[in-house]
């Protein structure tokens, strides 16, 4: 068997491989070496800007300015984006101020990462999850810094709703405080189709049922009543568990709300079962989505699913989704006047839930000190909910500070709801909620499969 | 034969037997080690994993009978597209003179990350016929859109086990991934092939097809034993592409997806480990065939 | 009527007659190559478009086109850092494995020992560890062995978490199992003779494998290395993970934060891979042609 030409490869001799690897090696150190330059150009900057920073002590007084430069902060967090870009515009006068640096890394899978690095005893100084689960288990294994070792207890307790507070202790314990907070009481709708046709949006006394007659109005109008997506990749499922919370919150009540996060409530009650039910009847019910029953709503994502009641010409009346949603259509229709052409409705029965991004330290150093009272700080918060698509729970961020009307409009519905709970599966977490979620795209593929569905999230309280 | 100290060959595998041990046998062996302990890995729990994996009494959060299921979907589906494909690819490309720059079209897939291939994907496969491609030459056609990522059935029918159209899709995208893989090397191989042999059969009168079966599959046995090897072993592992597209999510959960949600999302490293230890132990049967052909080529050597 | 005589044979056949194989071939190439284009065609598109129709109507209305995902993505602050981090774990990891597994391969192959059949066989089989069941213990391990000290002229430490050597180290491991089963594979297909033949004249082992071995291999090699170059280069997990230190992420970690926490910055994904896609693909062409023949006496002998 012939292995080809021998005589042109033994022509790249050792000389000619040593060659290349040396052209190869010196190349790479060249490039090293610009690198390296260019980021000592970046730190040569910001020690001047830090140190022009300290003098002009500016607007923004952060609590406990500390008289040497600090080292940096190692963040773990969700954001990227948009979101990563205004979170370090938050975070440049605290950099310049205390010439410390913010090394923030966004990523989906925080979950993963932050459960990876903790078990391999390498953790961030600071996580930014969206979820509490983890939290929960952290600050019992006493992996976290407490808000008194950080040396901002009093100034969470005074700043924040107690029901944020609450949220943020374990054991007795603060940890945490909370911020970016989001309503999820919110259905979309466009105001100009509404007013043409003549609908009346809901308000906060409306009744579901006044809801369920809006919506065949609507339909039998001619056009769909409701967008509906809950495709999200891994965590597919989660825009449903929303309308679940809202409907058990408003429909059922609050007891029945917080039975079910403790497990006084098993999920197979009543009070579960019509919840879904109900959420069912919005997807199920022929005409009532423009996406078309449990195969449009199972394989729509989220984000695009907000778009139909904004197109150019409008395919469905209303969407349901968090306060977020109005990012998404802002960015995807530009041109839209917020609160003229999109607008939201409050949920009715003017309960309201809500997440946030909950933000703990695993360690007490000086820059990890810093850092955490400057973010909890409204001088902080401030900046964001200036750049938009923030919504602040301190007290010390003014409601009239928000940019425009529907952001406004969603910081006052979260300050001023009758009745507010965190989001239902991130207070729970753990495999609960990806069950829930499972569940849900399951329930919409086959309805009769429920009562199994319920049965099978109330082992996994049980255990 | 040479004089060696009896230590020389030890020598040279050092390095790699060391590598090898810290990040591939060491942490195998912690593997084994956590599924023998409970959650948290704290108590001893004996064969309490092994035994949840088996009876499975958590399908909503975790499916360990679908995830075992689809995996060996993927061994036969996967491995069975690409190989043969890549085989068939090599053989006609190699009788035309743009051969290098074909090859390089099937092979560019490869380069492009997983992240990249998913996204590309879901615009192929949206449900939404004004984005996805393939809905939309559905629906020019008169038919109804598919939700190709989601439906855990096969279209207008339900599904047989893992047999579901999205799985029947994510393959599809490891084929379009890994052909490249197998065009190179088999290719490399039919290289190999004396043209006097092939000419010879030519000559005498067989046909095309003869020569594929009786001529070019036989002597190209070991380089197609080394590509399939390959892309079982990468099968039984699947997990990037599957993450990324899907998460694991309606019925797409295979052994690795399943580890990553019940080790990390879940914190459960017990279940977590042993279904990782599953997926090692069940290449020892592939291996030992591997020992017999090694065998027969001592005999050889 | 013109007449070509095929590649592989001396038969002469009409063009015609091979009309099917070039139909067949094309039509292959143009249907796999459609994803990319795809991609390609997208990384050009506004995230409004992209959201709201399919990738080919950016043909009919080419005034959707725009350069602004790629001025993001380059002008992402680091990101030049980043592309060179990625250089810095790439390149000394596919250095790294391919020496080590050449040094194993040639015992491996030419050396007669104990228990070699085996030790050949476990080192193959250990590719079938899945690496998100090596995070956590290796992580644990680097975390231990630590030290804080700055690296010079790179930057990180000098070992463990927030390393570069922690890298090269970890990818090395988990690329040797393919790497060993490669060439080792090709070691054992080269012509006996001459191996021999240098003995007799002398020559050590070392000798043998630098003088002779290693040029005849550089096809292999150079196989092997635009595989654990391209596994390196798109690696995010373990950056994730082992790394911990964003200053010397590479560039796939670097991309994750132009994504926002809702994953569907698709336009942003799109011209980052694009971007991430160029230099292994520069890699590929440049060693393409060893590769071709690389792949082969390896694989042939099996």
């Amino acid at each position: 068997m012939t292995i080809g030409t021998n005589e042109s490869r033994r022509r790249l001799t050792r000389r000619g491989f040593l060659r290349a690897a040396g052209l190869g090696t010196v190349g790479l150190a060249g490039a090293a070496l610009i690198g390296c330059s260019s980021s000592n150009d970046e730190t040569a900057t910001a020690t001047a800007t830090s140190a022009e920073g300290t003098a002009t002590a500016a607007a923004t007084e952060a609590p406990g300015t500390p008289a040497a430069a600090l080292g940096s902060a190692d963040v773990l967090g969700v954001w990227g984006d948009e979101e990563l870009t205004k979170f370090k515009d938050m975070v440049k006068p605290w950099e310049d101020q205390t010439g410390g640096t913010v090394e923030f890394t966004g990523t989906r899978d925080l979950t993963a990462i932050l459960t990876s690095r903790v078990e391999g005893n390498n953790p961030p100084n600071i996580a930014i999850p969206a979820e509490i689960g983890l939290f929960r288990q952290f600050a019992a294994e006493g992996k976290l810094a407490s808000l008194a070792d950080l040396g901002i207890a009093d100034l969470v307790q005074s700043t924040y709703p107690q029901g944020f507070v609450d949220l943020g202790t374990e054991g007795g314990t603060p940890y945490a405080f909370f911020m970016k907070a989001d309503t999820k009481g919110t259905i979309w709708y466009n105001p100009k189709v509404f007013a043409a046709n003549n609908w009346k949006p809901l308000t906060a006394d409306s009744t579901w049922d006044d809801l369920m007659t809006l919506s065949t109005t609507i339909r039998d109008a001619g056009m769909a009543p409701w967008s509906v997506g809950i495709e999200s990749g891994g965590a597919s499922g989660w825009p449903g568990s929303d309308w679940i919370q809202q409907i058990l919150l408003n429909v059922h009540g609050a007891e029945a709300y917080d039975g079910i996060i403790s497990g006084t409530i098993p999920a197979t009650d009543t009070v579960m079962k019509d919840s879904w039910e109900k959420f069912g009847a919005i997807v199920l019910t022929e005409g009532f989505t423009v996406q078309g029953g449990a195969t449009g709503a199972n394989a729509t994502g989220f984000e695009p699913a907000t778009f139909p009641p904004f197109d150019a010409e409008p395919t469905a009346a209303m969407t349901y989704l968090g306060g977020f949603a109005a990012g998404f259509i802002k960015t995807q229709f530009p041109d839209l006047v917020p609160g003229e052409d999109y607008d939201f409705m409050p949920f009715p029965g003017g309960g309201v839930t809500g997440g946030a991004n909950i933000v703990y330290a695993f360690d007490s150093d000086e820059t990890t000190k810093s850092l955490m009272a400057y973010l909890a700080s409204g001088a902080a918060q401030q900046v964001w909910v200036d750049a938009g698509g923030f919504t602040s729970v301190s007290s010390d961020v003014s409601l009239d500070s928000y940019p425009d009307p529907v952001s406004k409009g969603l910081a006052e519905q979260l300050s001023g709801a009758k009745l507010f709970r965190f989001d239902l599966d991130d207070a729970i977490g753990g495999d609960f909620q990806s069950a829930y979620f499972t569940g849900i795209t399951e329930y919409l593929a086959d309805p009769s499969k429920l009562d199994g569905i319920l049965e099978g999230l109330e082992q996994l309280r049980v255990t | 034969m040479i004089g060696r100290r009896w230590w020389t060959p030890w020598m040279w595998m050092t390095p790699a037997l060391a590598l090898v041990s810290v990040f591939l046998v060491y942490p195998s062996l912690d593997t084994l080690r956590r599924s023998l302990l409970d959650e948290r890995s704290k108590a001893f729990v004996g064969l309490d994993n092994y035994r949840f994996i088996v009876e499975n009494p958590q399908p909503l959060v975790a499916d360990t009978h679908q995830a075992l299921l689809t995996n060996a979907l993927w061994l036969v589906v996967f491995t069975g597209l690409t190989v043969p494909f890549g085989l068939l690819l090599a053989v006609l490309t190699g009788r035309l003179r743009y051969e290098a720059a074909s090859k390089s079209a099937i092979f560019i897939p490869m380069a492009v990350s997983f992240v990249a291939a998913s996204v590309i994907w879901r615009f192929m496969l949206d449900f939404n016929p004004d984005i996805g491609t393939f809905n939309a030459i559905v629906t020019r056609v008169g038919g109804d859109p598919v939700a190709w990522l989601q439906d855990t059935g096969l279209g207008p029918v339900g599904g047989i086990g893992p047999l579901q159209l999205n799985n029947l899709m994510l393959m599809l995208i490891g084929v379009w991934m890994w052909t490249g893989f197998a065009l190179v090397v088999l290719s490399a191989g039919l290289k190999g092939i004396s043209s006097e042999v092939i000419e010879a059969a030519r000559v005498d009168g067989a046909t095309e097809r003869q020569i594929l079966f009786r001529i070019i599959i036989p002597i190209l046995r070991p380089t197609i034993i080394v590509v399939t090897t390959t892309l079982l072993i990468y099968a039984m592992k699947i997990f990037d592409l599957v993450w990324v597209t899907t998460g694991g999510r309606f019925g797409t959960d295979v052994v690795s997806t399943l580890f990553f949600k019940q080790a990390f999302i879940n914190r459960d490293f017990g279940v977590g480990a042993a279904l990782a230890f599953i997926l090692l132990a069940a290449v020892v049967p592939l291996m030992a065939i591997s020992v017999r052909r090694f065998q027969a080529e001592e005999e050889r050597a | 009527m013109t007449t070509t005589r095929s590649a592989s044979s001396g038969h002469r056949v009409t063009w015609w007659q091979r009309l099917p194989l070039h139909a067949v071939v094309i039509a292959v190439v143009v249907l796999w190559s459609i994803p990319t284009l795809g991609l390609l065609v997208s990384s050009f598109r506004e995230p409004s478009a992209i959201a709201s129709s399919g990738w080919w109507q950016a043909f009919t209305h080419p005034d959707q086109l725009t350069l602004a995902n790629y001025e993001r993505v380059l002008g992402e602050q680091g990101m030049g850092r980043a592309f060179v981090n990625s250089l810095l774990i790439t390149v000394p990891a596919t250095v790294l494995v391919i020496l080590v597994a050449a040094h194993a391969a040639y015992a491996l192959a030419w050396m007669r020992f104990p228990a070699r059949g085996l030790i050949f066989l476990v080192i193959v089989g250990l590719l079938v560890v899945p690496l998100e069941t090596t995070l956590i213990p290796v992580l644990r391990l680097f975390s231990h062995t630590t030290i804080e000290r700055e690296l010079p002229l790179l930057g990180g430490n000098v070992f463990g978490t927030a390393s570069y050597t922690g890298m090269w180290l970890a990818h090395a491991g988990y690329g040797l199992p393919f790497a060993v089963f490669l060439l080792r594979n090709f070691f054992v297909s080269l012509p006996r003779d001459l191996v021999e033949a240098a003995h007799l004249d002398g020559a050590s082992d070392l000798q043998v494998f630098w003088r002779v071995i290693l040029p005849l291999s550089l096809p292999a090699i150079a196989a092997l290395a635009i595989f654990q170059f391209l596994w390196v280069w798109n690696d995010l997990l373990i950056a994730l993970v082992l790394l911990g230190d964003p200053t010397l992420a590479p560039m796939t970690l670097k991309i994750t934060n132009l994504v926002s926490s809702f994953g569907t910055s698709y336009q942003v994904l799109t011209a980052a891979a694009f971007l991430s896609m160029a230099l292994p693909l520069v890699v590929f062409f440049a060693f393409q042609r060893f590769f071709v023949q690389g792949m082969l006496a390896g694989a042939v002998k099996g």
